[in-house]
């Protein structure tokens, strides 16, 4: 853009004064082919002596140097001023001047080749040449001049040229980069930043409020989110814990058998209600990144190996057969329990789904400043159609996979972990057989 | 022991002080954080049991108050408030433990037990097991001429069980004492675990058992 703008301003420049150059050099050379018919006629009037003395007055500060040849290029008489004594005229014109009035008209270099003067010949009547010479030392001043005049204007122009781009870039390009590096900020969960366009452009600016009021209300919402899973925990734990303490208490004091064994169902009924209300809070929260996140630098080899164990001895009483597969060491600021929960949903699903004797590698690698860290079956696998849909709340894989008990939540709320973290998960079948299940996790 | 509960809900407040009664403790029950304030101002306890949500303030700011004016009492939350940040919230604010409603009374009694014995330093040292001899160094339990040796989880699970002796122990619990796990992993990885302890316990004359108590958890016996 700026340099654009300097190359034309610097072509403008050029061609103006090679116009300027070109007049310059017009003017000069009919100043010399007049005063040569000037001088001629006075010649034939009145001879060198009336000529001389026209020169002499005419001479304005030395610009002019007069010369008279022979035909043979002797010369005859002469009047050259200082400053163009070291000039070298030449002897004979290029053309030969035959007639009476036959004009020629050159130029010749200084030694240095930064001046000039321009020269004229023009054949008297009585066969001698007339040679008039004029340095461009006038011209060059004139030329300075002019180009200073030029510079300014060329200056000036790009001056206001670049008003339209400092606006462009206060106004419209820094509002419109802020609103990047906010937009980015905001893609990080529990974020409250907004847009700012002070000093922007007022469709910018109606812009920014537009959006602004949009992420108030997401955060109204949010926060009404947490504050209703505050609440519907406390209203229903409270009532719950009376309930099982009470259940509990019958439990213990009853001689009656079946009562006991009832009594032990319930409470394990209630139980699992309370897991599953927490888990679907949970996911909803994570949905809607209102999930309040513990994060805590925590090795990922540590905390894999650590649910690999927990695992293991359910593992070998299915005949499975469940390993870690060891990979660079790394750290990942992450809410530990959330993930050690969201890995071990996936490792649970694993266990239930995969038949006697297969085998579940837990395995994750380095992905830019994250993670991806997947749990490998030699199960089923999954029917192409519900690669998605088992992410979805309350579905669990019906064509390969058995019923087993349960709402389905487990994969909703591995993936809005992995959401809340600003990440992801999925699944895909492995070529040989079973599925990979898998969970992104960025670096933050 | 001597307990303190602080609860205003007074239907659980009642089964909380009957339990801890019936299981030969003593407690004072208050249902406001400042009555609660002002009691432990004058009288000293084991442990407190502190609801979070009080009526008049919630339990994190009072322990906050508590441990600035010194007051070194083991404190343990009770809550609805389930997710991981609440319980490092009160964890961090001074708490000691972090129960979540509804609880078994089991093991809110194996809880307050667990940090009644920290905060009086008391290192078991019946290191014996029924019949058999511990071997600390190498995990290893000798009974007769047979000898096993455990994982360090399962020796880890055993210590557990034998601190609470007789005492029932719910998954749950065990989750946390020895995996430090917050959450129910659904597969029955306590279940699986606990029946490699008991096998590899299955030696002629050990005289321990493990005994599973349906929809109560586990309890650790061993036999006369």
């Amino acid at each position: 853009m700026v340099l654009v703008v300097i190359v034309s301003i610097l072509l403008i420049l050029l061609f103006v004064r090679i116009a300027v150059t070109q007049d310059m050099r017009t003017v000069n050379r009919n100043r010399i082919s007049d005063y040569l018919l000037e001088y001629s006629a006075l010649y034939t009037q009145s001879g060198l002596s009336g000529v001389k003395k026209v020169f002499e007055t005419s001479q304005q500060m030395g610009r002019n140097a007069l010369r008279l040849t022979t035909a043979y290029g002797q010369v005859i008489d002469e009047d050259i001023p200082v400053i163009m004594a070291s000039y070298v005229w030449p002897e004979q014109t290029q053309k030969s001047l035959l007639v009476k009035g036959d004009m020629e008209l050159t130029e010749v270099m200084s030694a240095d080749g930064s001046q000039k003067i321009y020269l004229g010949a023009i054949r008297l009547d009585d066969g001698n040449t007339l040679w008039i010479g004029r340095t461009d030392a006038q011209t060059r001043r004139q030329m300075t001049n002019i180009e200073r005049h030029l510079w300014f204007a060329g200056l000036t122009a790009s001056l206001i040229a670049f008003l339209p781009v400092i606006w462009y870039l206060h106004d419209v390009l820094r509002p419109i980069q802020s609103f990047i590096r906010s937009a980015e900020r905001m893609r990080l969960p529990g974020n409250k930043a907004r847009l700012k366009a002070p000093g922007a452009i007022p469709e910018l600016q109606a812009l920014a409020t537009v959006v602004n009021s949009g992420l108030d209300q997401i955060q109204a919402l949010t926060r009404e989110l947490q504050s209703t899973n505050d609440f519907l925990a406390h209203e229903l734990r409270t009532p719950l814990a009376r309930v099982r303490g009470n259940l509990e208490h019958f439990h213990d004091q009853t001689e009656n058998v079946e009562a006991r064994e009832a009594a032990a169902r319930s409470l394990e009924e209630i139980d699992r209600a309370t897991q599953l209300v927490h888990t679907l809070l949970t996911i909803r929260a994570g949905d809607h990144a209102a999930l309040r996140l513990h994060r805590q630098v925590t090795s990922l080899d540590d905390l894999l190996s650590k649910l690999v164990e927990l695992f293991s001895p359910a593992a070998e009483d299915k005949q499975l057969s469940l390993s870690l597969e060891a990979s660079l060491s790394m750290t990942l600021n992450v809410d530990r329990e959330l993930l050690t929960q969201a890995v071990s949903n996936l490792l649970d699903n694993a266990l239930a789904y995969t038949p006697a004797g297969g085998q579940i590698i837990v395995h994750w690698q380095g992905e830019g400043t994250g993670a991806i860290i997947s749990v490998k079956d030699t199960g089923p696998g999954l029917h192409p159609d519900e690669i998605e849909g088992i992410w979805d709340r309350y579905a669990r894989g019906t064509a390969a996979r058995p019923k087993i008990s349960g709402m389905g939540l487990g994969l909703s709320l591995v993936r809005s972990i992995a959401m809340a973290h600003g990440g992801n998960a999925g699944a895909q079948n492995r070529q040989s057989k079973g599925a990979t299940f898998w969970i992104y996790i960025p670096g933050a | 022991m001597n307990l303190l509960l602080v609860e205003d809900d007074p239907e659980l407040g009642r089964q909380v002080a009957g339990w801890m009664l019936d299981a030969g403790h003593k407690l004072q029950w208050e249902k406001t954080g400042a009555s609660a304030l002002a009691t432990l101002q004058t009288q000293t306890y084991d442990v407190v049991i502190l609801d979070v949500g009080l009526p008049d303030t919630d339990g994190f700011s009072l322990v906050e108050r508590l441990r600035r004016d010194g007051v070194r009492v083991p404190v343990l939350f009770l809550t609805a408030l389930a997710d991981v940040s609440d319980r490092v919230r009160g964890l961090a604010a001074g708490g000691d433990d972090y129960l979540t409603k509804p609880f078994a009374i089991a093991e809110l009694l194996a809880r307050l037990e667990a940090l009644h014995r920290r905060a009086s330093n008391h290192v078991p040292t019946h290191r014996r097991l029924g019949k058999c001899r511990l071997d600390l160094m190498r995990r290893r339990v000798s009974c007769a001429n047979e000898s096993v040796e455990l994982q360090p989880r399962e020796w880890c699970l055993l210590e557990v069980l034998m601190n609470h002796e007789g005492r029932i122990l719910p998954k749950k619990f065990l989750l946390e004492q020895v995996w430090d796990i917050h959450f129910d992993p659904g597969t029955n990885v306590v279940d699986a675990m606990i029946c490699r302890l008991r096998r590899k316990l299955e030696m002629p004359g050990c005289g321990v058992l493990i005994e599973t108590i349906r929809g109560k958890g586990y309890v650790f016996k061993t036999l006369a």
